[in-house]
C-alpha cells in the first residue's frame, strides 16, 4: 500500500512537470518544469530500489540528480544565448530548425 | 620463315597511331611522313611474308596464345593463321596501303584535320592487318568491328558537312546490321562446335570434316553460316545492306580508295573464303551467297548507269565487283573470289585514286562539269583508262582474267544447275553494264568540252599522287602474270587456262559497253531521252530504286514507332511507378507539413500522446491479439 501512495506522488509530480512544460512560455519555467518530471523518474528508482531491496537503483537515482545538473546547466546556458540573441525568453520564438 | 616477325606487321602502324594521335597537332604534314615510313615497314615485312608463302605454296602455320578459358567450355586465344590466302591479303592490304598514304601526302596537303587523318588511316591499316592474320572468329571479330570504327570516323572526316556526318553514321548503323548477324552466327557456331579452342579456324576446318552431321545439325550449320554471310553482306555491301557504300564516298578520295574499294569491303570476301571449308557442307548457304552475289552485282551496274557523281560511279561499281566476288564464293572457288579480289583491288584503287587526281584539279564531283581533261591531265588519263579497261574486262589487263575465271566457274556450276545458269547470264549481262558505265565516267571526264570548270588552274596532280598511280596501272595491267607462278595457282587452286568462248562472250560485250558509252558520251553529254519509258527507267536508277526512301520510311515509321512505344512503357509505367512512390510520399509529407509549426509545445503534445496511446494499445488492446500482456 506504501508503494502505491509513493508512485502516486511521483505520478502527480510527473503530471505537473507535464503540465508546466506544456503551459509556460518562459523558457526558465519550461526547464524547471523538466527538471521536476527528471525528478520524478529519480523518485521511482528510489522506491523501487527500496521495494526490491536492491541498492542499485539508489546508486542510479545518485547518477541522475548529477545528469540532472549538468542538463541545468546546459538549459540555461541556451536561455542565456538565447536572451542575447533574441531579446526574449519566450520559448515560442524558437521556430527557425523549422524545415 | 620467321612468323614471329609477322607480329611486327600490324605494330608498326599501331606505333604510327600512337605518335600521330598523340604528337600530330605539334608535327602538322610531317604526321604523313611517320605513317608513311611505318607503313613501308609494314609493307616490306608483308612483300618477305608473301615471297615466302609463294616459295613454299602449302604453307600453313597457327601461332597463337591463350587469352582466358572458361571452366566448362572453350578456351579462347589470340592468334596468327599465316597460310597463302592470309599473305596474297596482306600484300594487298599494305601495298595499298602504303601507295594511298603517299599519295595523301599530296591529296590531303594543307588539310586542317591532317593529324586526325593519318592517326586514323594508320590505325585502319593496322587493324585491317590484324583482322586479316586472326585465326580465330572471336579475334576477327574484333578487328571486324575496329575497321568499322576507322570506316566511320574516316568516312566522317569532314564532320562539319552534315553529308559526311550523316553518311557515316549510316554506314555505321547499316554495316551494324550485319554485324548483329555474324555475331549471332559466331554464337551459334561456338556452341555447336565444341572445339577445344573457340572458333579456332583450322579446328572448325577439321570438326566440320571429322563430324558426320545430322539434318538437324546442318541446318543449325546452315543457320550459322547465312549469319556469318549476313555479317559479310553488311561489310561488303551486298544487297539489301548496299546503300551506305555510295553515301560513304562524302570521306576523302584517299579514304574511298584504301577502305571503300580495295581493303576493308574486301574484309567480307575474306571473311567468307575463311568459312568456306564449313560451307561445303551447308549447299543453301552457298546457293544464297551466289543469289546475293549474282544479283548485287547486275543491280548496283544498274544504279552506276546513270550517277552523277565520279566517285559514286565507282562505288556502284565496288559494291558490283564485289557481288562477282560472292558469286565466285557461292559457286564454290575460293580462289577466284581470291584473285578476282587482288586484281579489283589494284584496279579498283587505281581508278579511285585517278578520280581523286581528277578531283584534286577540277575541285567538283560532279561528271557534267569536268570534260576534255584528257589534253590537261595525261599521266591521269591514262591510267585511268588502264584501270577502267581493266575493270571493263579487255586482255590482257588482269581484269580480264580474274572476270574471265569467275564467270568460267559460275559457268562450270550452271551446267548442272539452272540458277547457277541464271546467275552466270546476270553477270555476263553485267559486263555489258560494267564497260558502259566505266566508259561513260572516262568519256565524260577526259573527252569532250569543258564543262564549267576553271580551266587556268587545271594542270597534272604533283609527283607523289602520279606514282602511286602508276605503281597501280602496273599492278592492275600485270598482275595476271601472278598465275604464271606455279606457286601462286597452287594456293588459289585455279590456273590460267583460256575458256575461248566464255572469254569472247566476255570480250566482246565489254567491247559492245565501250563502244556504246563512247557513241553517247564522247562528244559531251547527250540530249535528255524523249521516251517516256526511258525517261521512267532513268529515274528509276538516278533514285536508286527508293532504297533510301524505303529505308527512311521503314526506320522512322517502323523501327522509331516501336522505340517510341517502348519509350512511352519506360516513361508512363516504370518511371510512372518509380514517381508515383515518390509523388505519395511528397503528399504525404506535405499534408502532415501543417502539424509541424515548430513549436517546442506542440511537439511535446504529439509525444505525449504518441506515448499515451502507445500505452493504450500495449495495455489493452495487445492482450486481445497475442493473447499476452505486458
Amino acid at each position: 500500500m506504501n508503494e502505491v501512495v509513493l508512485l502516486s506522488l511521483s505520478g502527480i509530480l510527473l503530471g505537473l512537470g507535464l503540465y508546466g512544460v506544456l503551459t509556460k512560455k518562459n523558457i526558465i519555467l519550461t526547464i524547471a518544469s523538466i527538471e521536476i518530471m527528471i525528478n520524478s523518474a529519480i523518485f521511482n528508482f528510489i522506491i523501487f530500489s527500496s521495494y526490491n531491496n536492491n541498492p542499485a537503483g539508489d546508486v542510479v537515482a545518485l547518477f541522475f540528480i548529477a545528469l540532472a545538473a549538468s542538463e541545468v546547466a546546459v538549459g540555461l546556458a541556451l536561455a542565456l544565448m538565447m536572451f542575447r540573441i533574441k531579446k526574449t525568453l519566450n520559448i515560442d520564438v524558437m521556430n527557425s530548425l523549422r524545415w | 620463315m620467321d612468323t614471329l616477325l609477322f607480329v611486327l606487321i600490324p605494330v608498326f602502324p599501331i606505333i604510327a597511331f600512337l605518335v600521330i594521335a598523340f604528337l600530330g597537332n605539334s608535327m602538322k604534314e610531317s604526321g604523313g611522313y611517320v605513317a608513311l615510313v611505318m607503313e613501308l615497314i609494314s609493307f616490306i615485312i608483308s612483300i618477305y611474308m608473301f615471297v615466302g608463302v609463294l616459295t613454299v605454296p602449302s604453307y600453313s602455320v597457327d601461332k597463337y596464345m591463350i587469352w582466358f578459358s572458361l571452366s566448362h567450355g572453350p578456351t579462347f586465344e589470340i592468334g596468327m593463321l599465316i597460310d597463302g590466302f592470309t599473305a596474297i591479303m596482306i600484300f594487298i592490304v599494305n601495298l595499298v596501303g602504303f601507295l594511298v598514304i603517299l599519295y595523301s601526302l599530296g591529296y590531303m596537303h594543307a588539310d586542317p584535320g591532317l593529324a586526325r587523318y593519318y592517326a586514323e588511316i594508320s590505325l585502319f591499316i593496322a587493324v585491317m592487318n590484324g583482322l586479316v592474320l586472326s585465326d580465330n572468329l572471336f579475334e576477327l571479330f574484333i578487328f571486324w568491328e575496329l575497321v568499322g570504327l576507322c570506316s566511320y570516323l574516316l568516312i566522317g572526316f569532314w564532320y562539319r558537312k552534315p553529308e559526311a556526318a550523316k553518311a557515316a553514321k549510316k554506314a555505321f548503323l547499316v554495316t551494324r546490321v550485319g554485324d548483329v548477324m555474324l555475331l549471332f552466327g559466331m554464337i551459334i557456331l561456338l556452341y555447336q562446335s565444341h572445339t577445344p579452342l573457340a572458333l579456332n579456324f583450322n579446328q572448325l576446318y577439321s570438326w566440320a570434316a571429322t563430324s558426320k552431321f545430322s539434318s538437324a545439325e546442318l541446318t543449325t550449320l546452315t543457320a550459322a553460316t547465312f549469319l556469318v554471310f549476313g555479317g559479310a553482306m553488311g561489310k561488303s555491301a551486298q544487297f539489301p545492306l548496299h546503300v551506305w557504300l555510295p553515301d560513304a564516298m562524302e570521306g576523302p578520295t584517299t579514304v574511298s580508295a584504301l577502305i571503300h574499294a580495295a581493303t576493308m569491303v574486301k574484309a567480307g570476301v575474306f571473311l567468307i573464303v575463311r568459312m568456306m571449308p564449313l560451307l561445303q557442307y551447308t549447299p543453301a548457304t552457298e546457293l544464297i551467297i551466289a543469289v546475293i552475289g549474282g544479283f548485287t552485282a547486275f543491280f548496283a551496274a544498274t544504279m552506276g548507269l546513270v550517277a552523277p557523281d565520279i566517285k559514286r560511279v565507282l562505288a556502284y561499281s565496288t559494291i558490283s565487283q564485289l557481288g562477282y566476288m560472292f558469286l565466285a564464293l557461292g559457286a564454290g572457288s575460293a580462289g577466284a573470289a581470291m584473285y578476282h579480289l587482288m586484281s579489283h583491288a589494284f584496279f579498283k584503287a587505281l581508278l579511285f585514286l585517278a578520280a581523286g587526281s581528277v578531283i584534286h584539279a577540277v575541285n567538283t564531283q560532279d561528271l557534267h562539269k569536268m570534260g576534255g581533261l584528257f589534253t590537261k591531265m595525261k599521266i591521269t588519263a591514262v591510267t585511268m583508262l588502264i584501270g577502267g579497261l581493266s575493270l571493263s574486262g579487255i586482255p590482257p589487263f588482269s581484269g580480264f582474267f580474274s572476270k574471265d575465271l569467275i564467270l568460267d566457274v559460275v559457268l562450270q556450276k550452271g551446267l548442272n544447275n539452272p540458277v547457277y545458269m541464271v546467275l552466270y547470264i546476270l553477270a555476263v549481262l553485267t559486263v555489258l553494264l560494267t564497260a558502259f558505265y566505266m566508259f561513260r565516267l572516262w568519256f565524260l571526264a577526259f573527252m569532250g568540252k569543258p564543262r564549267g570548270y576553271d580551266e587556268k588552274h587545271v594542270h597534272e596532280s604533283p609527283g607523289v599522287m602520279v606514282v602511286p598511280l602508276i605503281i597501280l596501272a602496273i599492278f592492275a595491267t600485270f598482275s595476271w602474270m601472278f598465275l604464271l607462278l606455279p606457286s601462286f595457282s597452287q594456293i588459289l587452286g585455279i590456273s590460267l587456262s583460256l575458256n575461248i568462248p566464255t572469254m569472247l562472250i566476255g570480250v566482246s560485250l565489254g567491247l559492245v559497253g565501250i563502244y556504246v558509252s563512247y557513241m553517247l558520251y564522247s562528244a559531251g553529254i547527250p540530249k535528255k531521252f524523249t521516251s517516256v519509258v526511258m525517261k521512267q527507267i532513268h529515274n528509276i536508277l538516278y533514285r536508286k530504286y527508293w532504297f533510301d526512301e524505303v529505308y527512311g520510311a521503314f526506320s522512322i515509321y517502323i523501327i522509331y514507332g516501336f522505340a517510341k512505344l517502348v519509350s512511352m512503357f519506360d516513361k508512363y509505367i516504370i518511371d510512372g511507378v518509380i514517381d508515383g512512390i515518390a509523388a505519395g510520399g511528397v503528399m504525404l509529407s506535405s499534408s502532415l507539413y501543417p502539424i509541424g509549426k515548430g513549436l517546442v509545445k506542440n511537439y511535446v503534445t504529439l509525444i505525449i500522446s504518441g506515448l499515451i496511446i502507445t500505452f493504450i494499445l500495449l495495455i489493452y488492446v495487445s492482450p486481445f491479439l497475442y493473447g499476452g500482456g505486458i
